[in-house]
C-alpha cells in the first residue's frame, strides 16, 4: 500500500514536471507576491528582519492555494477520478498519494523560495535558514492535509477557486499563528521548540489523522 | 460618568433589526412556497396521479 | 417534523413575549457603577455569543447525524443552523465592538474572544457558501457537513492558539476581566432571562429556515419531476 501511495504520488510530480507546470507558476507566483510586499511595505533590512516569518508564512499560504486548486484538475477534466476510486485501494491510500504529490511540489518551492527571500529583502540570517525550512516544512505537511480535503470538497462546486480560500483561511489560522511565532523565537534566540513548534505539530497530527477519513466519507457513492 | 445610552439604542436596533429581519424574511419566504407548493400539488391532481 | 413546524408559530410569540419582558427587565436594572448604561449592551452582546457558540454545537450534531443515518431531516436542519449561527455571530460582533469603543475606546481589539468569533463568522459564511455552489443536495450536503465537523475540531484549536498569541506573546492591553465582565446582584437575573429567551429565539429562528429549506427543497423535485415527465 505504501508502494500504491508512492505511485500515486510519483505520478502526480512527473506529469506535472512534463505538460501541467504547476511548480513553475507556484514559484513565479511566490515571487510576484514578494514583489507585491516590497511594493506594499518598502521595509528597511531592520524592519524586514522582523517581517520575514510573516512574509513566508503568508507567501506560502497563497501559493499553496494555488497549488491546491490544481490539484484534482486533471482528475476532473478527464473524469479519471471515477478510475482512481474503483482501484483496489483504501480511499485513504488514494488521499495519502495525492497528498504527497502536492506535499512534494509545495516543498520544492519552498526550498527556493526562503533564500530568495532572504536575498530580495536583504536580511542576513543565512545561519537560521536549515531551521526556518524545516518550520515551513512542519508546517505544509498539515496545511496541504487539510488543503487536499478542501480541495476535493469544492472540485465539482462552482467557483471553486474563491470557496477554497475562503474555507481554508479561517481553518489555517492557528497553523499561521504558530507557524509566525516559532520562526519569531528562532530568529530572536535560536531556539526551535516551545508551546508554538507543539502547537504546530498537533495541529499536523490532527489533520494527517482526520483527513483521510473526511476523504472517505466525501467520496463515498 | 459619560451617557452611553447612543451606543445601546444602536446595539438594540441592530439585534432587533438582524433577528426580526430574518423572522421576518424566512417567515414570508416559508408562506410564498407553501403557497406555490398547494397550487403545484392541485395542477398536478388535475392532470395525472403521479405517487407524491 | 412537520407538525413541529406548524407549532413554530406559536414558539415564535412566546418568544416575542419572553423577549419583550426582558427588555422591561433590561431597562429597569440599576446602572453599573463602572460602565453606566453601556453594561446594557451586554444582555444583546453575551446571549447572542452564547447562542453563536451553541448552534455551532447543534450544527456539529445535526451533521454527525446526517453523515451517519443519511437523514434529509437532519440536513436540512444543518443548513439552516448554519444561517441561525452566522446572524448571531454577526450580531455578536456588532455588538462587542459598539460595547468596546466607550469601554475600551476602540472600536476592535484583536482580544482573543473576539478574535475567535470572528474566525466563527466566516467558518459560518463559508459552511453557507460551500452549500450554495453544489446543484446537488446529496453532494452539497455531505461536503458540508465535512466541512462542518472539521470545522468543530479547529475551533478550539484556533480559540487557544489565539488566547496563548494574545497571551504569550505581547502583555494584554486591557485587563481580562474587562473582556468578559463577571455580572453579579441584581445585573443577573435580567441575563438568564435573556438567555432562556434567546435559546427560544434560535429555535424559532432555526425551525423558521428549516421550514422554507423543506419547502423548497420539494417544490424543486416536483419541478424536476414535471420537467422529466413533459
Amino acid at each position: 500500500m505504501l508502494k500504491a501511495i508512492y505511485r500515486l504520488a510519483w505520478k502526480d510530480v512527473i506529469a506535472d514536471f512534463r505538460h501541467r507546470s504547476t511548480f513553475s507558476s507556484m514559484l513565479f507566483f511566490a515571487i510576484a507576491v514578494l514583489l507585491v510586499f516590497q511594493a506594499a511595505f518598502e521595509p528597511d533590512p531592520q524592519e524586514a528582519q522582523r517581517l520575514v516569518p510573516g512574509l513566508l508564512w503568508s507567501t506560502v499560504l497563497f501559493t499553496t492555494i494555488l497549488g491546491l486548486g490544481r490539484v484534482f484538475q486533471a482528475e476532473e477534466e478527464n473524469g479519471a477520478l471515477e478510475g482512481l476510486l474503483l482501484a483496489p485501494l483504501p480511499r485513504g491510500a488514494i488521499f495519502f498519494g495525492k497528498w504527497l504529490g502536492n506535499l512534494v511540489l509545495s516543498l520544492l518551492v519552498m526550498t527556493m523560495l526562503v533564500p530568495l527571500t532572504l536575498v530580495l529583502f536583504n536580511v542576513t540570517i543565512w545561519g537560521h535558514v536549515p531551521m526556518l525550512l524545516l518550520l515551513l516544512f512542519l508546517g505544509t505537511m498539515g496545511l496541504t492535509a487539510l488543503g487536499v480535503l478542501l480541495a476535493a470538497m469544492t472540485q465539482t462546486a462552482r467557483s471553486r477557486e474563491t470557496l477554497l480560500a475562503l474555507l481554508l483561511l479561517p481553518l489555517v489560522a492557528p497553523l499561521l499563528i504558530a507557524g509566525v511565532q516559532s520562526m519569531n523565537s528562532v530568529i530572536a534566540s535560536g531556539s526551535l521548540t516551545g508551546p508554538w513548534l507543539n502547537l504546530l505539530l498537533i495541529f499536523d497530527v490532527v489533520y494527517l489523522a482526520l483527513a483521510p477519513w473526511g476523504f472517505g466519507w466525501l467520496m463515498e457513492e | 460618568m459619560p451617557d452611553y445610552s447612543v451606543y445601546v439604542m444602536v446595539v438594540y436596533l441592530f439585534a432587533a433589526l438582524v433577528y426580526g429581519g430574518l423572522a421576518w424574511v424566512w417567515g414570508r419566504a416559508g408562506r410564498t412556497l407553501a403557497l406555490r407548493l398547494t397550487q403545484m400539488q392541485d395542477r398536478e391532481g388535475d392532470n395525472h396521479s403521479v405517487g407524491r | 417534523m412537520n407538525r413541529l413546524l406548524a407549532w413554530n408559530r406559536w414558539l415564535g410569540w412566546g418568544t416575542l413575549l419572553l423577549l419583550s419582558a426582558c427588555l422591561w427587565m433590561v431597562f429597569h436594572v440599576p446602572m453599573d457603577y463602572q460602565q453606566g448604561n453601556a453594561v446594557r449592551i451586554l444582555y444583546v452582546h453575551v446571549p447572542s455569543a452564547k447562542m453563536a457558540l451553541f448552534v455551532y454545537l447543534i450544527l456539529t450534531l445535526f451533521s454527525i447525524w446526517y453523515l451517519w443515518k443519511k437523514s434529509e431531516t437532519a440536513d436540512i436542519l444543518a443548513e439552516a443552523a448554519a444561517y441561525v449561527g452566522a446572524a448571531f455571530a454577526l450580531v455578536t460582533l456588532v455588538s462587542g465592538s459598539l460595547w468596546g469603543k466607550p469601554m475600551w475606546g476602540t472600536w476592535w481589539a484583536w482580544d482573543a474572544r473576539l478574535t475567535s468569533m470572528l474566525v466563527l463568522l466566516i467558518l459560518y459564511v463559508g459552511i453557507i457558501a460551500l452549500r450554495n455552489a453544489f446543484d446537488d443536495t446529496v453532494k452539497g450536503g455531505r461536503a458540508t457537513a465535512i466541512l462542518a465537523i472539521f470545522g468543530a475540531v479547529d475551533l478550539p484549536i484556533i480559540h487557544f492558539s489565539v488566547v496563548w498569541w494574545r497571551t504569550l506573546h505581547q502583555p494584554p492591553s486591557f485587563n481580562q476581566s474587562a473582556s468578559g465582565p463577571t455580572i453579579t446582584g441584581p445585573l443577573l437575573p435580567p441575563l438568564i432571562w435573556m438567555s432562556v429567551a434567546f435559546v427560544l429565539l434560535g429555535m424559532f429562528l432555526l425551525l423558521l429556515k428549516a421550514r422554507e429549506i423543506q419547502q423548497r427543497r420539494t417544490l424543486d423535485a416536483m419541478e424536476l419531476e414535471r420537467a422529466s415527465h413533459a
